[in-house]
């Protein structure tokens, strides 16, 4: 279920009941990682514990390779999390220079990542939650990192689906999606971040957020809950709005 | 199966995400089959888990490894000069640097060497332009120890590449530390893109004030200007000491005068919404206001004439008490952080001979000073750089023992003691290699390091103006501060003087209903 190493695509095989009720396993891609053409042969990747072995003996380029690893998974996780692309930069560094500063108590019990992850969370979770005592408001209104606009034009220019129209419900629809995420509550955010976009398992999760299996279970009922309700409600309000006009 | 609809929905999602047991899946199946509204529910969750994840991702900007890899590195530096961390890795030296370490030591030896063969007055100054120069190594029967100023401008000559290749790059061991904590002048900046302008916009200002820096080492080491600033760079980033993750750090030692009109430019600067904050270790102020009330209290000392009499108590009670004090601690700090540059030849910063502010500072290597024959009269390089790294502040001795002008005759004596022990010890057991010697130093400094809680100025060295300064009538004198002036990002707390927005999601909780009901 972890990610392997080098940036590859890893797809997971969840068995995912569908609407009758029979099991489809959806081959859903777990990393964001660059994704390089499997053309020619590649070396075998160095195995994390061979890198920090060598990061341990100072070796720096090293953990420079760790970073470049999981740096897009962290990075998106922070992302989604404190939800702001300058503020999850800047985590994701801190994230790994904490890891690097602490990695003599990092002892292997887990995978590098589930550890990094662990740090990374951690950070977002304590700046969303400083943030939340500060509120701010983009002048980009829910979208503040422009990432809709961006989405938009970029699935405009690759033309992935074909009505313009679509196009830009699609990209609306996401704007909601995104907007309803930060919504919720910390806590419930980062568990479905880490479920429905690292595609961790429960196990993972848990060990991530240092929570009990069942906790993350609970969590995660409550966050779809409550999503699938703010996305309901945007899209009650956008079909009002629309019928508004019609008239 | 429970029929809790909490306990359902709960199983629901474990459902969906396949982490249901055989068993339980099957009865959930059945329980899906039989009740449509479970069938709604895990077909509104199914679509939610979908939206999420097929929501738009980014790759991470690619400097981030970079600026990790840097920021490390720097820090590695930083420790190695500042006697190490225990907790960070140590960094080993490639080849190439090890390659780079021997071929700045063999430079400086030689040049050295050809230096007191040669025995001109006046040959270091410009020794920049015989650095190309086929140098034939001297009759080793003629060879006597260098003057110090010699080897320092030997080193200071020394191209950027091989004093970074060679460990000596960022001259961090500079920076004068409190509570481990270099003084750093802060600027927050609303945003990064503000905060690069005002680091450039701040050099570009370094520049203009004909303040040398790295780049220009070698033209400013051959004039003797008055007023110095050095911008120390890093791996040849353009006038910017170290892009932080963060913050960009501009390493500076100017006189106070400078600073002062340094700091107008930044309250300039500040006027769209940064801040500035000065920072001694635990002790902050913040404004431009207070920042160049400190600044100005620094140069009034000098003003009045005030010499030898910026003591610290000696009794760690009083001490104590100064400490609850952290805006007149940083006043004092300050005022006693700013060396004399006569000081300075001597004991702190290794940086020009005493006669004129002449070659930039910069620190022999330490394999070159050790290699170097000395005298028991002659101040060593060596010893002025390490007693320097050692505690970034004006220390007593030095590592060879020398003791200092302003001690007691009580810590004079057991200076001296220690310096016959020291010598004793070094002729009997002297160090067999270079790793041994820098092994050997590091747990001298360590063992030297004073305690947060007493520094060594506390031990109440006297401060003297320089006298040179005061004939000259220069209020500023060659009183220089080193300082990081530090520019950063401070999104959050930008943020926080904006308006608070009408947020209709957020209802105010029930309980705090209840708690604070209305007054109708």
């Amino acid at each position: 279920m972890e990610a392997a190493a080098g940036g590859q695509v890893e797809t997971s095989d969840h068995p995912t009941p569908d609407s009758e009720g029979t099991r489809a396993v959806i081959r859903r891609p777990k990393m964001t990682g660059r994704v390089e053409a499997d053309e020619s042969p590649r070396p075998p990747p160095v195995e994390d514990v061979e890198l920090i072995e060598k990061v341990r003996r100072g070796d720096i380029e090293a953990y420079g390779e760790l970073v470049r690893r999981y740096q897009d998974r962290v990075f998106n996780a922070c992302w989604r999390i404190c939800g702001h692309l300058e503020d999850a930069r800047d985590l994701t560094q801190d994230a790994f220079l904490r890891a690097f500063e602490r990695l003599a108590d990092f002892r292997g019990e887990s995978r590098f990542y589930t550890w990094v992850f662990r740090i990374a969370v951690n950070l977002a979770l304590s700046h969303r939650r400083q943030a939340q005592r500060r509120p701010w408001v983009s002048l980009d209104g829910a979208n503040p990192d422009g990432s809709q606009a961006r989405s938009l034009a970029r699935r405009s220019a690759d033309g992935s689906t074909d009505d313009p129209r679509d196009r830009v419900e699609e990209a609306e629809l996401q704007g909601r999606v995104a907007h309803a995420l930060l919504t919720l509550d910390p806590d419930h955010r980062a568990v479905i971040v880490l479920r429905d976009i690292e595609g961790m398992d429960y196990r993972t999760i848990a060990a991530v957020l240092d929570i009990p299996p069942g906790t993350v279970k609970s969590r995660l009922f409550r966050a779809r809950s409550a999503l699938a309700d703010a996305v309901g409600k945007g899209e009650d309000r956008v079909a009002r709005d629309r019928g508004n006009e019609g008239t | 199966m429970k029929h809790d609809p909490e306990q359902i929905g709960e199983q629901l999602t474990a459902y969906l995400d396949g982490e249901l047991d055989e068993p339980q899946r099957r009865e959930m199946e059945k329980l899906i089959a039989r009740r449509p509204e479970v069938r709604r529910r895990l077909e509104e969750m199914r679509r939610v888990s979908h939206l999420v994840s097929s929501l738009p991702r980014h790759d991470a900007p690619p400097s981030i490894a970079e600026d990790v890899q840097r920021h490390l590195e720097r820090s590695a530096l930083v420790d190695d000069w500042d006697g190490g961390r225990d907790e960070a890795p140590p960094v080993r030296l490639g080849w190439g640097r090890g390659l780079a370490v021997a071929a700045v030591v063999t430079l400086v030896a030689g040049v050295g060497w050809f230096l007191t063969r040669e025995g001109q007055p006046g040959f270091t100054e410009s020794l920049t332009f015989r650095e190309k120069e086929t140098v034939s190594p001297p009759p080793p029967a003629k060879r006597v120890p260098p003057p110090p100023s010699a080897l320092q401008g030997l080193v200071a000559s020394a191209t950027l590449e091989q004093k970074l290749e060679a460990g000596l790059g960022p001259q961090v061991v500079k920076e004068h530390r409190f509570d481990n904590e270099p003084v750093r002048l802060e600027v927050h900046a609303r945003s990064r893109s503000a905060r690069d302008e005002i680091a450039s916009r701040l050099v570009a200002y370094l520049a203009e004030a004909s303040l040398t820096d790295a780049g220009t080492l070698e033209t400013a080491a051959s004039k003797s200007a008055p007023r110095r600033v050095e911008a120390f760079f890093y791996r040849g980033r353009s006038g910017v000491n170290f892009r932080a993750h963060n913050e960009q750090q501009i390493l500076v030692r100017a006189p106070k005068k400078t600073l002062k009109t340094m700091l107008d430019q930044l309250a300039d600067l500040a006027s769209g919404g940064e801040r500035i904050a000065l920072q001694a270790g635990p002790a902050r102020m913040r404004g431009a206001a207070n920042v160049r009330a400190a600044l100005s209290g620094l140069e009034g000392t000098v003003a009045r004439g005030e010499s030898e009499t910026e003591t610290l108590p000696e009794r760690e009670d009083e001490r104590l008490a100064l400490r609850t004090d952290p805006f007149g601690e940083l006043l004092r700090f300050i005022r006693m952080g700013s060396v004399p540059a006569e000081k300075e030849t001597g004991e702190n910063l290794s940086q020009a001979p005493k006669a004129k502010p002449g070659p930039t500072p910069a620190e022999p290597p330490e394999e070159a000073v050790a290699n170097a024959p000395m005298t028991a009269s002659t101040p060593s390089p060596g010893s002025v750089a390490s007693a320097d790294r050692s505690s970034g502040a004006n220390r007593g001795t030095t590592l060879e023992g020398k003791e200092t002008r302003d001690r007691s005759p009580r810590k004079a004596r057991s200076a001296r003691k220690r310096s016959r022990r020291a010598k004793k010890k070094k002729t009997t057991s002297e160090p067999s290699s270079l790793v041994e010697r820098r092994l050997r130093e590091i747990r001298r400094r360590r063992r030297a390091q004073p305690s947060p809680a007493s520094p060594a100025r506390a031990k109440g060295m006297p401060i003297k103006t320089p006298p040179d300064a005061q004939a000259r009538g220069d209020a500023s004198g060659d009183e220089y501060v080193t300082l990081v002036i530090a520019v950063r990002v401070d999104e959050p707390n930008v943020r926080q003087r904006g308006a608070r927005p009408f947020s209709p999601q957020k209802k105010p909780k029930k309980s705090q209903a209840r708690k604070f009901p209305s007054s109708s």
